[in-house]
């Protein structure tokens, strides 16, 4: 093989990768909920696309490419989970994979709004993302823990969701007038 | 009454069960539409946003630890946080580049034997690997290459502003557990069954199996201090190990502090000296062994990293210092290397029911009067050999007379492991007598032993014992001399001796000790199990 071909390969694909991995990381989090099975999928896709780079058009995009090894990565942890898990229908996971292919979003300034909107939750709510996240607790635990149904809980965090996604959405597009 | 999808969407966000019509529901909702694929996938962007930002918090917590106490400062300004874990990004946002490019050369020689890659640098400019900074937030924990953990009291969200945060912190999470303990001393607070939660253990004496959550075996010898970096992941400070990896925790990985293991599937042990110096070698399959070494040219605002990593295959060792790098290539492992002890009894691991001990280190001595003790047999593990005569064992043992009723032939050229049993329940003592010189106490012991393969027979009698001494014994422990009547060495008519072999795989021995006046010893044949 020759080795500054090679060696330009690995260059381009560790740039490729360190562009593309995040976008790839969400598709597989949309689709695999539990996030020590999804870092698994992410790493078995990690290791196909630099196994399978040497087949990648490099005149083409690289991270509808990745998002096609994660969605059959994804497809063979749900065989290997063997229907323990349920799976949402490959029309719907394509669907996915197309926004996640296009979703560029820079993640520095998303972050930031997201960081600048939770300021603005506080009490009860601040501590059900606290629970939910940082001490990923579930839905029935956190119920318990607060002494109310699951039902409310599941619908609090769905609410606080969409109060930040609604925030997130409301700065980034502030930012880009400014 | 139809399935509303946003409520089945909230269910599959927050992680509750769903039932299959409700997935189908939902798959045909977002097939519908884009924008519904859109509204799943930011909502699933948010999920993925603040536990990143969870995980940031535990990296705050991180960067002020102090030594073995974990202190929260608050003086610590953002700025300063700021800088600080922009640093730690910039330095796994290197790993992870290292990784990939590490996987591409593995690809690229996956039929060679042995590479010596030899140092590389990577240069990356500083614009993308800010670029990439919030990129590697989001593999935080993946490929067994997150550093740290969240630390106990990590501050959560809810600390990072006033809030109501309606209880103390969970405690932490064990990521591993003590399998088995052999010597080990009891300030170590390391037992069997005990879990372990990420954090710094030092054992001072014997040995120790750890279980790790993911699936590797490590086991660790004294005196040794380790952290638990998390559920495959562990940082060796000083002493030796040797881990036993399956399949389902490949990419396990044990830092050192001159250098990085990942394992590719195999079977390894890592030593680190008083001086930081280190050692690894690779008994089966493959290994990663990488060094490090980031700087910072302010001349054109890049961040440079010099790699050199090898890839360790069976039989290569290798030796690491921070003061002169990392050997330029692997070497062969000595036969003699100083990770057989450990090594022996992870690949030749037995597991104990009744009374039994399992010795992961070989006594120096099984002659009169060593390792007595009348309520269990030892067994420990001899060495593995391929045959180079024909060894005559037995297999059966008649349950009324008390004699061998089947003896055969394990052929030469046979691949085997030989362990040793000994029951020596009491003190010899000569002229005593009894059955002429000497009187002690009757004592008989069960245990049933499952090996890592097929029993194919027992050996014993002084004869037979001193005949396998040389070829399937150690070196370095004295064994039964032929001459001396403190030893029958026998399975035989006393009525307390027995054994039968059984299970499917023919791998586990019900044997049954019983001694008066001579000990018992026994050599177990068994078979080297495929790998």
């Amino acid at each position: 093989m020759d080795t500054d071909q090679d060696t330009n390969n690995v260059e381009k694909l560790t740039l490729y990768w360190t562009e593309s991995q995040s976008n790839t990381l969400l598709f597989i989090r949309t689709l695999v909920r539990d996030r020590h099975d999804a870092e698994d999928v992410l790493q078995q896709t990690a290791l196909t696309i630099a196994k399978r780079f040497s087949d990648f058009d490099q005149s083409r995009p690289f991270l509808p490419w990745a998002i096609g090894i994660a969605r059959l990565k994804v497809l063979e942890h749900y065989r290997r989970r063997n229907r323990q898990v349920l799976m949402l229908e490959t029309s719907a996971i394509d669907e996915i994979a197309s926004v996640c292919a296009k979703h560029s979003e820079e993640r520095g300034p998303w972050m930031d709004a997201l960081e600048s909107c939770l300021q603005r939750i506080t009490g009860k709510s601040r501590a059900l993302i606290d629970m939910r996240y940082a001490q990923s607790m579930g839905v029935q635990k956190i119920a318990l823990k607060l002494g109310t149904t699951a039902n409310t809980v599941s619908n609090a965090l769905s609410r606080i969701r969409v109060s930040l996604r609604d925030c997130v959405r409301e700065k980034l597009a502030s930012n880009h007038k400014k | 009454m139809k399935p509303d999808p946003h409520q089945i969407l909230q269910h599959y966000l927050n992680g509750e069960d769903v039932s299959e019509s409700d997935i189908v529901a939902l798959s045909d909702w977002i097939a519908e539409s884009p924008e519904h694929a859109q509204h799943l996938v930011e909502s699933a962007a948010i999920d993925l946003r603040l536990e990143e930002i969870a995980q940031e918090s535990s990296l705050r917590q991180l960067l002020i630890e102090d030594g073995d106490v974990r202190i929260v400062q608050s003086v610590i300004d953002e700025a300063t946080f700021r800088r600080q874990i922009n640093e730690v990004h910039e330095t796994r946002l290197l790993e992870q580049q290292v990784k990939i490019q590490e996987a591409a050369k593995f690809i690229a020689n996956a039929q060679g034997p042995s590479i010596d890659r030899g140092p590389r640098v990577i240069v990356i400019p500083k614009t993308i690997a800010w670029l990439g900074l919030a990129a590697i937030l989001c593999i935080i924990g993946t490929l067994g290459l997150l550093f740290f953990s969240p630390p106990p009291q990590s501050p959560t969200l809810a600390e990072r502003q006033p809030a109501v945060t309606p209880d103390k912190p969970p405690a932490p999470k064990p990521v591993a557990s003590v399998l088995r303990v052999s010597g080990a001393d009891e300030g170590s607070g390391l037992f069997p069954g005990t879990d372990l939660v990420p954090g710094r253990y030092e054992l001072k004496q014997g040995f120790v199996e750890v279980g790790m959550l993911r699936g590797a075996s490590v086991l660790v010898q004294a005196p040794c201090r380790f952290e638990l970096i998390d559920d495959n992941q562990l940082y060796l400070i000083d002493g030796q190990l040797t881990a036993d990896v399956p399949a389902e925790a490949r990419l396990f990985t044990v830092q050192t502090p001159s250098m990085t293991l990942v394992d590719l599937g195999t079977r390894f042990g890592a030593r680190v000296n008083q001086d930081g110096s280190s050692t690894a070698a690779v008994f089966r399959g493959e290994v990663i062994a990488k060094q490090i070494t980031t700087a910072f040219d302010p001349s054109d605002d890049t961040q440079s990293a010099r790699v050199v990593s090898h890839k360790l295959i069976t039989g290569n060792a290798i030796h690491a210092s921070q003061q002169e790098g990392i050997d330029q290539a692997p070497h062969a492992l000595q036969p003699d290397h100083d990770f057989l002890p450990t090594w022996r009894d992870l690949t030749g691991r037995v597991q104990i029911t009744g009374q039994a001990r399992f010795f992961v280190q070989p006594p120096a001595d099984i002659g009169p009067n060593a390792l007595i003790d009348p309520d269990h047999m030892i067994v420990f593990q001899e060495q593995t050999a391929v045959l180079d005569a024909p060894i005559r064992v037995m297999t059966e043992l008649s349950n009324t007379t008390r004699t061998p009723t089947h003896n055969t032939q394990v052929p030469a050229g046979t691949r085997v492991i030989s362990y040793m049993l000994h029951f020596s329940p009491a003190e010899f003592i000569p002229g005593g007598g009894g059955q002429g010189a000497n009187v002690r106490p009757s004592s008989t012991v069960s245990a049933t032993i499952q090996f890592p393969g097929r029993v194919l027979g027992l050996i014993s009698g002084v004869e037979g014992m001193a005949a396998t001494n040389e070829s399937l014994g150690l070196d370095s422990v004295t064994y039964v001399d032929p001459n001396d009547t403190v030893y029958n060495c026998k399975i035989d008519n006393w009525p307390g001796d027995g054994f039968k072999i059984i299970g499917d795989q023919q791998n586990i021995l019900e044997i049954h000790l019983g001694a008066v006046v001579h000990s018992d010893q026994a050599r177990v044949l068994v078979e080297v199990p495929a790998d």
